[in-house]
């Protein structure tokens, strides 16, 4: 069984900068920079996580970004790396599609409602909402000018 | 006369695209899935969702904590009763709340009776899905008891609403525990004649064994869930992994149905055999409901402390996640919802390539899509 010291401590080895919470909810978060994301996520594949639950689209006000739980299916533990980018007007990361293949499908739709740009993926197209549909209504500065949602 | 000869050399084949759905009554609902096809053989599968998008997770925004479970109901209407229980769930381990032990007992009766009616309209439409039209009315008849028990107690047939952070809506109905007692025999009466009726056909044999085979690997990679991964042999109930609800009160004994063959007929057996599973569930709980109350003490306006929580049940269709960000307010900051038909739609992109269309319908039936839980 993995604990949450045993991901730390081997996580740090090879990225220095990255932050980590185990207060913000009942697993272990890992807070990783854009740059060092594409390659915490494969290190973190390699050492078990083979089942990426969800990919959660977030705007946190100032950054977009990504949540990312992750579980690794034979202990059953569970990682929380999250990824932030100050870059609202073109925000870009890289694809997971090639470490889960699940993420084809998540990204997309993160692309859709957030607009983070994920490069390298094979079909970077909106999902849910038609191709002319304009902004990213899940982003928190979206103006609901019909009142769809908001009354 | 003359001769022609053809030399099939010079003919030239050309892959063209087709559209399946959205108004199409194999994907269940508004799935369209744009295919690239040469001749009937399928080549790419590129799914174009949104047709039933409400946008869930933006109104959840701007309502309040016990809205929120409403809104749940219409994800995944099949398992509308554990949908709620998630939300539930996951507002009760925020504000560490204890349920009384009835409510748990109710709530997990609930939600397998849930589970029952979903695979039970699963296997009528299944049948319909590869020609025959029995099913769907066996299937039916016998769903219908599940709806009148729902009725009585929850006061809806589909969208219950029944659980409340902290507790459940109503009180049982009298009549409930004799007539989820009646209906325990009637379902083990059926089901071997639903598959005398079905399983055991020749032809239905023939368009399951060996069709739309998904690895463990891939599985996994896909983030499929429920019974289209345990169809691969992946162990992955919720209800075992991380109990919830009756299921960490009470020692339930249940087994964990696993096929490892991961074609059609094994996620076909999966779903036959957890039907049988979830009446032993009922069995071991229905003459023991405690007596101690449907609610726990919750202020009339619940506010979350800030902080992440994320409570994961086992619907009928898998993993369904529900990931709660507060701020401290009465409405949530974020509130995703991870639904297990999403990742299994990801693993139909690459299993339905290179069958032919007719058996794409046969997979699409046995991964069990409900198109609003995919949308939401």
């Amino acid at each position: 069984m993995m604990t949450n010291n045993d991901i730390i401590t081997s996580l740090q080895k090879s990225f220095p900068n990255l932050e980590f919470n185990e207060e913000e909810s009942k697993y272990l978060t890992v807070n990783t920079s854009p740059e060092d994301y594409l390659a915490v996520m494969q290190n973190l594949r390699e050492a078990g996580f083979d089942y990426l639950f969800s990919m959660t689209g977030m705007d946190w006000g100032k950054e977009l970004g990504v949540t990312n739980h992750l579980e690794n299916t034979q202990t059953g533990t569970m990682v929380v790396v999250k990824v932030k980018l100050e870059d609202r007007q073109n925000p870009e990361l890289p694809t997971l599609e090639n470490i889960w293949k699940t993420a084809h499908l998540h990204e997309r739709e993160i692309f859709d409602l957030f607009g983070i740009n994920f490069k390298g993926h094979t079909v970077m197209k909106r999902l849910l909402l038609s191709e002319d549909w304009e902004g990213y209504p899940m982003r928190k500065d979206w103006k609901d000018e019909t009142k769809m949602i908001i009354r | 006369m003359k001769t022609v000869t053809l030399n099939t050399g010079d003919l030239k084949s050309q892959e063209y695209f087709l559209n399946m759905g959205p108004q199409h009554p194999a994907t269940h609902g508004v799935l369209r899935l744009i295919l690239t096809m040469d001749g009937e053989i399928v080549k790419n599968i590129e799914p174009d969702l949104g047709y039933i998008h409400r946008s869930i997770e933006k109104q959840c925004e701007y309502e309040g904590y016990k809205q929120i479970i409403h809104l749940t109901d219409r994800m995944d209407y099949l398992s509308s009763h554990i949908n709620n229980e998630a939300v539930a769930l996951a507002i009760e381990q925020a504000l560490e709340i204890e349920v009384p032990e009835r409510v748990k007992v109710i709530r997990t009766i609930m939600g397998e009776l849930t589970r029952i009616a979903s695979h039970l309209l699963w296997w009528g439409v299944m049948g319909m899905d590869v020609g025959a039209l029995t099913t769907f009315m066996y299937a039916f008849r016998d769903r219908e008891m599940i709806n009148d028990i729902m009725e009585e107690t929850c006061g809806a047939r589909l969208t219950m609403s029944y659980s409340t952070p902290g507790g459940v809506m109503f009180d049982l109905h009298p009549n409930f525990q004799k007539r989820v007692k009646e209906f325990i025999p009637h379902l083990r009466s059926v089901i071997p004649k639903y598959d005398e009726l079905l399983t055991g056909n020749v032809i239905f044999q023939k368009r399951m064994k060996g069709v739309g085979v998904l690895s463990y690997e891939d599985a996994i990679s896909h983030g499929a869930s429920g019974p289209v991964a345990r169809g691969s042999g992946v162990s992955c109930d919720r209800r075992i992994k991380d109990p919830y609800s009756a299921f960490k009160a009470r020692d339930i004994k249940f087994n964990e149905i696993l096929f490892t063959e991961g074609d059609n007929l094994a996620r076909y057996n999966v779903r036959m055999k957890e039907m049988l599973e979830s009446l032993n569930i009922i069995e071991q709980l229905i003459d023991n409901i405690p007596d101690d109350g449907i609610q726990a003490k919750t202020k009339a306006l619940i506010k979350l402390p800030k902080g992440e929580f994320l409570q994961r049940v086992e619907t009928a269709r898998g993993d369904m996640g529900v990931y709660i960000v507060s701020d401290g307010k009465k409405n949530p900051y974020r509130v995703k919802f991870r639904s297990p038909g999403f990742s299994n739609l990801n693993a139909l992109i690459e299993i339905g390539k290179g069958h032919l269309i007719a058996d794409l319908v046969a997979i699409m039936s046995t991964l069990d899509f409900v198109v609003p839980d995919i949308d939401r």
